[in-house]
Order: C-alpha cells, then structure tokens, then sequence
C-alpha cells in the first residue's frame, strides 16, 4: 500500500511541475565570454585547451590560506613561467607518458602567487597540492628565466629557484601518480627512521640514511616523491654523481665506508623500484624522461 | 501531501523587483562604474596596520579595461595593477597582480614574514552623496580605506609628500635647528615632544601628563601642507590633530578648527624618562652606531682628520670588562679616532661621557697616540672633545623602546643643535 502511495505522489509532483507554462524569462546566469587579455588567450591556448587546465593568476583569497600574508604575481611574470613549465615538465611527460597520461593526471587547477609563503617557523612553502586536482606555486616574482650576460657563477646562482620550483611541480606530481596508483609497500621498508622531526637532519646526514633529502624523511610518500622530483631535475650524470658522494663519517670525522655504501645501495634501491613502477603502471621509462627534461635544463642554463 | 502543495506555492511577495543575482550585478557594475568614473582617479590615504604603521598615500586611477595605473608619495614613479569588482557579500574590489600596492602585504616588507599587514581585497561600504568619497573597508579586518576624488593637482601635490617627510624626517637636514620638535597648544599645559621613525611612518610622541611621562606611538599621514595624526592627541580636552607648514617660520601650524598652536624646532625637553641611562649605557649594554647626525655635530666632527670625510658615530659601552668603553669618530676610509670614556649617569636619561684619553686603533695612522692627539689638540679638536665630554652630559630621547634594537637620539645639553640618532638609519629608504 505504502508503494501505492509513494507512485501517486511521484505522479502529482511530476505533473504540477511541467504542467506550468511561465516564461521564465533571461537566464540570471552569467554566461557572456569574459575580457581576456593576452595572457588569458596564451593560458586558454597552451592549457587549457589541450590539457582543460584552469590557471589562475590573479590574486583570488578563496583559493589561498587566509591566514598567509602573499602577493599576487607580476603579470609579465606569467607566461614566461608557465612556457617553462610546459617545456620543463608537461611536455617531457606528455612524450615519455603520452598526450593522454598528461590529459589524465595533470592538475586541473593552477594557482600562482608571486611571494613566499612563510610558515610560522620561519620555514618557506614552495608549493601544495590538493587532491591531485590543484597546485598551487609561490615565489613566481623571484624567478628570471632571462640569464643572458651572467657569469656561470650568477647562472648557477639564477637557476636554483628555477630549480627549486620545478622541482616542487614534479614533487607534487608524485603525489598525484602514488595517490592513484600505489607504490609497491616495500618500498616502506627500504629505509627506517622516518620522522617528523626532519627539519632537525641536513641533506647530507639525511642521505647518510639513505634518504635523498632531509624532508623525505618524515614518511614514506614524502620520500618517494623526493627521490622523483630529485631524479627528473638533474642530469643522469650528475644523478649518480650526488649518489656516489655520499658519505657517512664515524665519530672521529673518518669515512665509514660499510655505512658509506650501505647508504647509497638503499637509494639505489629505492632508485630502481621507482623506474620500476614509473615503467610498469605508467610506462615510462625515468631515465629516458630524465635526460629529456636535462636537455630543456642545459638548454636554459647555457 | 498538503506540506508538498504549500511548498510549490509561487505566489510569495517579494521585498525586491529584481531577483538577488540582478541586484548582485548591478551593485558591482555601480561600484565598478564609480570607480572608473573620476577623471583624475582617486586619492587615498591607507593604513595598512594602524597599530603598527603610519599612512601611504596612492593615486589610482582604474579604467574599464581592468587596469589600475597608480602613483604613491613614496616612490614618484607611475605602476599599473590589474583589478577586478566581485560580488562576495559586497561588492569587492580586487587588485589583482603585483605591482606597488602589493608592497602592503608583501612578506619581504615590513616584519619578516608578516609584512606591512595591509590588505588587497576592498568592499564597498558606502558612497558619499556628492560622489566624491567612497568608503571601503579591508575584506578581512574591516580597517577602513576612503578613496576621494583626485584634481588635475593631485600628481603634483603628492611630490610634496616627500618635503613633509624630511623635515620631520631628521636625515640629511640641511637647516641647523635644535632637536626638540615640540608641540605648544594654547589651553595646554604641557609640550608635547615628537620624533619620528621614516621607516614605519610613526611619531613617537613625549610629554608629561599630570606628572607622568608619557611615550605614545602614533601613526603619521602626510599630506600636500603638512601632515596628520592618525588620531587625535587629546591634553585638557583640546584635541590635536592636522598640522600645515609654514615655511617663513619653519614650523608646522595646527589647523584643527578653533585650535592655536604650532610644532616649532626648540631647545627645551619637555619630557623626561627614567631608566633611559641604564638601557642604553648601563652594565653589559652594548653600544650603536649612529648614523643619522645633525648638520652642525657633522661639519664640527668633517675636517678633523685630514685623510677622509667624517662618516658616522659609535659606541663601545661594555665591549669586555679588560678594555674602555669607547666613544667613536669613523671616517669614510674605515679608520675610527676613538675616544676612551666612562659613561656616567648624571640623571634617569642624561649621560656623561667622562674623558679619559684616546685609545690607539690597528691601523695607521690611528695606532699612533701622538697623532691621534696631535689632531685633537687643534681648535677644532678641543671643540670636538668639548662638546662629546661636556658636564652637561647628552639627554637621551627614546624614538622605540623594545627588548633588543632599540632607537634613541642623544642630544647634547650643551647645545642641542648637535645630536645624534643610534638605530635608525633610512639606508633602505
């Protein structure tokens, strides 16, 4: 009986709702196309249309922490940045992974802010990710792509908040890749000593431990998408370089080459079950990705 | 059954003709319409944090593209942003990409990490009736920014701003007048002392206040004429607060309506603070570099040694128990003629700088005692040595008073045409 009733409801409602004939006049939603200027036509070209990537530039509190002081980025700022980025990071996965992978996995929303962002303890955030949907990146009006008349000292010098920038998206693009697809779980087990306390190691005692940096040491997730982001912005050669280097010193300041070598076979390891997995669930071979993005680097450098 | 029919009932009255989207749009393009509306743009005066800092001063002028061009008192070079008019819960306005505006929230300026605490989102509160004042409000805070219509004068008058500066200012003055910038109002009977940090656009007002002295902070906002106080200075129940200058006197004269009074240049201190020789000169204190000197102290001090031009002062209050506290004379080749004292307290804010001789320096031709005072044994040099060792001792003023970096003038009780500012330097200005 209760169904009965139920139906005669659904009926009612039904007819008294298309029964109406009212004009119900203009749409009230604003759908005109918006003013673009230049730099909104290039972004709709370059990403939004091939990648339906949202980049957003202008300051717009909604998207950020309201509790951080930050500034907007300089708009002659903006399409140098994102040209690199496509060059750096976009279109060297877009090759080695495939137009689709890249259509499928990158961020769908950018947010680009011009300052830093401070935390409290004085730390710096280069970038966040939300959800494998959003990223957002700092620092963009310290960042000079234009190295022309310097020194190779003032290069170097130039390049590493390039660097660290790019480094940050590949960093954040990890997490998209493991949240999706999982890392093998022995992977957890390569290295023990994780912690929240990893702003108290250096990169060197952290890679004596046979972590990459001292941030992948507070847990598994951070560590793997160090190891990433750290493979894919260097070059092959100076990969293995920085991983030969490690030392571990015993008390009286002498190499401890047992724990020297210890060190760099778990990131050895870790190394190869990466490309493993990069190879196996999204087919593409790190090492071939990473002398293409070396390539868009020594380019940029020289 | 009956709850269904009620709730498809379409004959409610509404208290508006246009639905909330409408109404939306037209209160965002009537605040966009008012912005672009002013032929010379707008004028304001924003406080960024009111606690903290004084007024910077903006012409903007926004056209129907999304552009804001800009001028400021601080730096007279034009800027454009981009900006745009949102409905949140007001109608907002943005500026949306960098540009010199951005400096009131930028974590480079101002404290560390925290910046000058201004804001770049503005509602709109309200509209003057003539529709020469719009007043908006920070979108988080609720501090107010009154935006008022500019002239075709406006560009000019804003160079006026950095005049204003100056003179209050204390670095590279040019006109030799005593330190005490004091207030005089007829009605009051006290004095109200002024000094004033550029670097934060405050005054540092001192006075005495039935029989209290008083050290207040008051954010400082300039203007074409002269300059104002973020708030009134309220003394017998007269309040103060716009000052304009005149230049036939060199001072600045209240125009507070049914006030007399002026700001003038005078040799008295009004306002006396104790434990000030203690802070700054007492046991395990460390000395400062004074970089900011009056015209006269300087050209006394340039020409006394014959090698570079006079630089800057220092001291050496409590280097280490096995060496003398020093008072330093550093020249523009790095070498330092310095002065072996003991800094005694004469009162709760006077120094004495007792002489005790000349301490040799490393490098020549400083590490030769008979030089050193063979050039002090000159006129100039007795004047030099007068004037730092005098009895009367050096009255100190504080500007800031914090824990650690803090800034004061010294000014010396025998002519208080010479003084000196340990703290603040305006390098970066």
């Amino acid at each position: 009986m209760k169904k009965y009733i139920c139906f005669l409801m659904l009926g009612v409602l039904f007819f008294s709702s298309c029964s109406s004939d009212e004009d119900l006049g203009e749409s009230l939603i604003d759908t005109s196309t918006p003013e673009l200027n230049e730099v909104d036509e290039w972004i709709r070209e370059n990403y939004t249309y091939p990648y339906n990537v949202e980049v957003k530039y202008k300051w717009d509190n909604s998207e950020l922490d309201n509790t951080k002081i930050l500034t907007p980025t300089t708009l002659d700022r903006v399409i140098p940045f994102l040209e690199k980025m496509k060059e750096i990071w976009v279109d060297p996965y877009a090759r080695n992974g495939g137009e689709d992978f890249m259509k499928a996995y990158i961020p769908k929303q950018m947010v680009l802010v011009g300052s830093h962002n401070y935390e409290d303890n004085g730390g710096i955030v280069l970038g966040q990710a939300e959800g494998g949907r959003k990223i957002t990146i700092f620092d963009l009006n310290y960042i000079d792509f234009d190295l022309s008349g310097l020194n190779s000292w003032e290069k170097r010098r130039a390049m590493e908040p390039i660097l660290r920038v790019f480094k940050t998206m590949h960093h954040e693009f990890g997490h998209i890749l493991h949240q999706t697809i999982a890392y093998p779980v022995e992977y957890k087990k390569l290295t023990t000593g994780y912690t929240s306390n990893w702003m108290n190691f250096s990169n060197s005692e952290a890679r004596g431990m046979g972590f990459i940096t001292a941030y992948s040491l507070l847990n598994p997730d951070e560590d793997f998408v160090e190891m990433l982001s750290e493979f894919l912005t260097r070059s092959n050669e100076d990969w293995n370089e920085l991983i030969d280097k490690i030392k571990v010193y015993d008390e009286n300041y002498y190499t401890d080459e047992d724990a020297s070598k210890l060190a760099r076979i778990k990131i050895r390891e870790k190394e190869k079950m990466i490309a493993d997995y990069m190879l196996q669930i999204w087919k593409i071979d790190i090492y071939k990705l990473q002398a293409d993005i070396a390539e868009v680097l020594d380019g940029l450098s020289n | 059954m009956l709850v269904l029919f009620t709730a498809c009932d379409n004959d409610f009255e509404s208290e508006f003709d246009l639905a909330p989207d409408e109404r939306a749009a037209i209160a965002v393009k009537e605040f966009k319409d008012a912005l672009i509306s002013s032929e010379h743009g707008w004028l304001t005066h924003y406080y960024p944090n009111p606690t903290k800092l004084g007024s910077f001063t903006f012409q903007f002028k926004f056209d129907e593209t999304g552009i804001v061009n800009m001028n400021w008192d601080y730096y007279d070079f034009p800027d454009e942003s981009g900006y745009s008019v949102k409905m949140f819960e007001k109608p907002v306005l943005i500026f949306d990409t960098y540009s010199k505006f951005s400096k009131m929230t930028d974590p480079e300026i101002g404290e560390p990490g925290k910046g000058f605490g201004g804001e770049l989102e503005f509602s709109m509160t309200k509209k003057s009736a003539d529709g020469d004042t719009l007043y908006l409000a920070e979108r988080v805070s609720g501090d107010p920014m009154v935006l008022v219509k500019a002239t075709a004068e406006t560009p000019a008058q804003l160079r006026e701003y950095a005049k204003h500066t100056k003179h209050i200012e204390r670095s590279n003055e040019q006109v030799v007048v005593p330190f005490y910038f004091n207030l005089s109002v007829e009605g009051w009977d006290t004095k109200v002392n002024m000094v004033y940090s550029g670097d934060k656009i405050i005054a540092f007002l001192n006075y005495v206040d039935n029989g209290e002295a008083k050290h207040e902070l008051m954010p400082i906002n300039f203007t074409h004429e002269g300059f104002e106080f973020h708030h009134a200075v309220v003394l017998n129940g007269i309040g103060v607060r716009s000052f304009k200058y005149d230049e036939t006197k060199n001072q600045f004269d209240v125009t507070d309506e049914g006030v007399t009074g002026a700001f003038k240049y005078e040799a008295d201190c009004p306002a006396h603070f104790d434990g000030m020789t203690d802070k700054f000169f007492g046991p395990k204190t460390f000395g400062g570099s004074a970089k900011i000197v009056s015209p006269k102290l300087a050209n006394l001090i340039d020409g006394i040694y014959p090698d570079a031009a006079f630089s800057y002062l220092s001291t050496d209050t409590y280097v280490a128990s096995w060496f003398p506290c020093t008072f330093n004379l550093n020249f523009d080749d790095w070498n330092s003629l310095k002065i072996k004292v003991n800094y005694n307290k004469k009162t709760e804010d006077v120094v004495v700088m007792e002489f005790l001789g000349y301490r040799t320096g490393w490098s020549a031709p400083f590490d030769d005692l008979a030089y050193i005072e063979g050039l002090m044994s000159t006129e100039k040099g007795q004047a030099i040595k007068d004037i730092v060792a005098s009895p009367k001792g050096w009255t100190i003023v504080p500007i800031e008073l914090k824990e650690y970096g803090s800034s004061y003038y010294l000014v010396s009780n025998e002519d208080p045409e010479m003084y000196m500012c340990f703290g603040l330097t305006y390098e970066d200005d």
